[in-house]
């Protein structure tokens, strides 16, 4: 068995936390203007178990995505183009995984000892909803959900490993999994329509494995 | 199976936990194998050509996911070969199908059966190397499963569940397994 490398990204993350937590600190959060000096010298308050915090974090991302991506799919199944080409119930049902998702990442972030995350991610939704307006045709639709797919397929994936307690790899892949199962639905009706043209939006890997893609980064968009 | 045990106050799974992954993905490994000739023996059987390329394409998936998974544990032991129980297992679910609908409905099942293995190997592995394997294959396995599924006409609920759970999964001990180290 290949050993782990000497640093492994769960303990980056913790490392970049702790940082993140210190600098917040030791600036005051933000208050003091450039070049003040600390009104206080009261130390920094200890970090408590940074890696329930860093799985906190992760939960946190996670619900972000979900919540956006039940979003998205709300949004899209509301659309002209996704009635008159019978898209409806295929989306409400993904729709409503993704809302299922997103109350069982709320739920494990409580239960890791944070505050649940109930808004959908903000950086992705401010770029997507510029998008909707431009969805056309049956596969403009097909097209923008699958990558909403990949990202949180991706970003699940990644999460496999970061975590302190490792049950919780389990419940990120319970869901992961899904996602990837919603891409080959999507995938398969993408070729369908495009008349199996459209290589990007495979079905499966053909290399049986999913590329390499890093996922939304814990934090980012929260 | 040790879960949950650290390197002192680190949050970091101990040494100990990752000699058991050994055991887990040794097991993977040789389940691969099996299914992989499998896929040969259906091969035979399956006309239509949306049929004969996906299950040349998944067949060849199985053996590049049993060689991922034996690089993991590499220098453990030497290469791995088919879990000669479950292979005969499969080998019996096939015998004497004719039909290329019988044949996709066992193989679908298997796939099924595959994904929820790969879930419940993700609960029980540590180190961070075949953790990120055993995710991505069990994605994969997954959508092998839908593919297969939709070749099946399956619906929308078959296919896709809310959740990947581990219910089903492939038992170590039921094909000769006993110990995961």
């Amino acid at each position: 068995m290949r050993r782990s490398p000497p640093i492994g990204r769960r303990q980056v993350l913790q490392l970049a936390l702790v940082s993140v937590l210190g600098a917040c600190t030791a600036s005051g959060h933000g208050r003091a203007g450039a070049g003040s000096r600390p009104t206080s010298a009261l130390p920094p308050p200890p970090v408590v178990n940074p890696g329930a915090a860093v799985d906190v974090l992760i939960l946190q991302t996670a619900s972000s995505l979900e919540h956006y991506a039940s979003g998205i799919y709300t949004e899209v199944a509301g659309l002209d183009i996704a009635g008159r080409t019978g898209l409806v119930p295929l989306l409400s049902a993904f729709a409503g995984h993704h809302a299922d998702h997103a109350a069982t990442f709320e739920s494990a972030t409580v239960d890791a000892g944070g505050r649940s995350f109930t808004q959908p991610n903000v950086l992705l939704s401010k770029d997507a909803m510029s998008r909707l307006a431009g969805l056309q045709t049956e596969e403009d639709v097909l097209e923008f959900v699958y990558q909403v797919e990949v990202l949180s397929a991706a970003t699940h994936r990644r999460s496999v490993g970061l975590f302190a307690d490792p049950a919780r790899n389990a419940l990120v892949m319970g869901i992961g999994g899904v996602e990837a199962r919603h891409m080959t639905v999507l995938g398969t009706q993408i070729a369908a329509v495009s008349g199996g043209q459209a290589s990007g939006w495979a079905p499966w890997p053909a290399s049986g494995f999913p590329d390499a893609l890093p996922g939304l980064q814990p934090g980012v968009g929260l | 199976m040790v879960v949950g045990r650290t390197a002192a106050g680190t949050g970091i799974p101990a040494q100990l936990a990752v000699t058991s992954d050994e055991g887990v993905v040794g097991f993977l490994v040789g389940v691969e194998r099996a299914v992989a000739i499998a896929y040969d023996q259906a091969g035979s059987v399956l006309g239509s050509p949306a049929a004969v390329t996906t299950a040349a394409a998944f067949r060849a998936h199985h053996m590049a996911h049993a060689e991922a998974l034996d690089a993991l544990v590499a220098g453990a032991a030497p290469p791995r070969g088919p879990n000669r129980e479950f292979l005969a297992t499969l080998m019996a679910s096939l015998q004497g199908i004719t039909d290329q609908q019988a044949e996709l409905a066992v193989l679908y099942s298997l796939e099924e059966q595959m994904a929820a293995t790969y879930e419940w190997a993700v609960g029980r592995l540590a180190g961070p190397d075949a953790l990120q394997q055993v995710a991505a294959i069990l994605e994969v396995e997954g959508q092998h499963a839908v593919a297969i599924g939709i070749l099946l006409s399956k619906t929308l609920d078959e296919l896709v569940p809310p959740y990947q759970t581990d219910a089903g999964y492939l038992v170590p001990g039921d094909v000769g397994v006993t110990d995961l180290g």
